[in-house]
């Protein structure tokens, strides 16, 4: 076999374990804490929408823990899928519109965090609330601006990891890399002699 | 020799091309990043990877026929011109051994190339999303390589017919702009010359199943309704909108049975078993009477 052969037959050989390995060892989901979300709403409110309320002292300690993260990462975090909290529900995408069909919010994985009344130990929940109300005075304004600050609404979910994300550049890279090969290995076994 | 001997010889001829291989590479390359980018759909892991496969035929139907007629536009010409026919037809070949031998060869590298995009695909939609619909993905490859023989049975069909590769090319090109380009470009479309044509010209009132039923005859649209027939009835695609009663639903399937016969799905097979054999028949016909001096 000469050296055409011998690099081309390992391109080729190369190319079909990056392209089955990665196969067989898709990408793992996440649990999902955002906190992006906004509202003004009251507690009564909300709880008439279905979001259910947790007071932030009354989450077990991986729940606060998990929520503090959330906050210091700039209001999203990722956990793996057995390391969430039990005090939150991840749906799946196909869940989480299931659940918003049957207006079921607690199942969408929606919940709002009642922050404590003294929350000086915790991380600031950037909320941006603007009324958007008509006819509502400054004071009812403030209000729903404390309101917002006060009850942090957080969604959770079951999901990839984002494309940009380490584990899915690696194995992106794999198949780009295993169809390079294959290409140039099978022009190098081909055009031999 | 014979055809099969032809098929040996055009198909080596091809694999030791390093354009094609660069074209399968670059192909692959943008089956895997399609595969990798899709996914946001808020559906199941099947879902998500059957729509997917759908993207990827839709992606297919305007880079798929550029792939096929320039794999085979010169299949014959180029021997044709550069002499390279003569040794071709010498005992005990006949013009049909050249003929079946190129037009086998070209499916073959085309096939060949739908495949390794496949192959890409396949792996990402595995590695990100776990699933395997087979019958999404078996079915869109089947109706992908049909689509594929279609331009390749266009392309050979001119090359037998072409005395020198310039008209080859011209013929190329010119099939697909009239068969894909006016089809998917804004602003001159088939649809659009022929309401003109029956309204203004003509003075009659618009007929849409009749404007729907004259760009049905392209293969990239029949190739677009033949993917209807190996997707789940919601993601289907609708075509013909405008022959549709307004309370039907696109995503069900009174949106394809509401069509009159000639508008339907099942239909678009006739239409692509139409270019596969008849450019042939013409192409074949052609070569046979045409003088190789």
């Amino acid at each position: 076999m000469n050296r055409r052969n011998t690099v081309g037959t390992a391109l080729v050989v190369l190319a079909i374990v990056l392209f089955v390995v990665p196969a067989v060892f898709p990408v793992q989901p996440m649990l999902t804490h955002d906190t992006g979300r906004s509202t003004g709403a009251p507690p009564a409110e909300l709880r008439q929408q279905g979001v259910p309320i947790v007071a932030y002292d009354n989450l077990t300690d991986r729940g606060q823990e998990i929520y503090v993260e959330t906050l210091e990462a700039n209001g999203e975090y990722r956990v793996p899928v057995d390391e969430g909290a039990s005090a939150f529900v991840y749906p799946t995408a196909a869940e989480r519109q299931e659940a918003f069909e049957s207006e079921n919010m607690t199942a969408a994985g929606e919940i709002a965090i009642e922050r404590p009344e003294d929350d000086g130990n915790l991380p600031r929940a950037e909320e941006y609330y603007y009324p958007d109300q008509e006819g509502m005075n400054d004071t009812e304004a403030q209000q729903r601006r404390e309101q917002a600050m006060r009850y942090d609404l957080m969604v959770t979910s079951t999901g990839q990891p984002p494309l940009g994300s380490t584990p899915q550049l690696l194995r992106l890279g794999a198949v780009m890399l295993a169809v390079v090969f294959l290409g140039v290995g099978g022009y190098l076994l081909s055009s031999k002699g | 020799m014979s055809s099969v001997s032809v098929v040996r010889k055009d198909f080596r001829g091809a694999r030791r091309s390093r354009l094609l291989w660069a074209a399968a590479i670059v192909l692959g390359l943008i089956a895997a990043l399609l595969a990798y980018v899709s996914g946001s759909s808020a559906g199941t892991s099947t879902e998500t990877v059957q729509s997917l496969f759908q993207a990827l035929t839709l992606i297919m139907s305007i880079l798929l026929p550029v792939v096929a007629l320039v794999a085979s536009y010169l299949a014959i010409a180029g021997e044709r011109e550069g002499g390279g026919i003569k040794f071709l037809l010498s005992l005990p070949n006949t013009r049909r051994d050249v003929f079946v031998g190129k037009l086998a060869s070209r499916l073959a590298i085309v096939a060949a190339g739908i495949g390794f995009m496949y192959v890409a695909a396949i792996s990402v939609a595995l590695t990100r999303h776990g699933a395997f619909p087979a019958a999404v993905v078996f079915g869109t490859l089947l109706v992908t390589a049909l689509y594929g023989a279609t331009f390749v049975s266009v392309a050979v069909s001119m090359s037998a017919a072409a005395a020198s590769k310039s008209r080859a090319i011209a013929g190329a090109f010119g099939s697909y702009f009239v068969l894909v380009i006016l089809y998917v470009f804004p602003v001159i479309q088939i649809p659009s010359m022929v309401r003109w044509l029956h309204t203004t010209i003509l003075g009659a009132d618009p007929n849409p199943d009749l404007y729907n039923a004259v760009q049905y005859t392209s293969p990239y649209l029949a190739y677009r309704k033949a993917t209807n027939l190996v997707l789940p009835t919601d993601m289907r695609q609708v075509i013909f909108g405008s022959s549709l009663p307004d309370d039907i639903s696109y995503g069900s399937a009174a949106a394809n049975t509401e069509l009159p016969i000639y508008l339907q799905d099942e239909f678009s097979v006739a239409i692509l078993a139409f270019w596969l054999v008849v450019p042939l028949l013409v192409g074949y016909w052609l070569f046979q009477r045409a003088d190789l001096e």
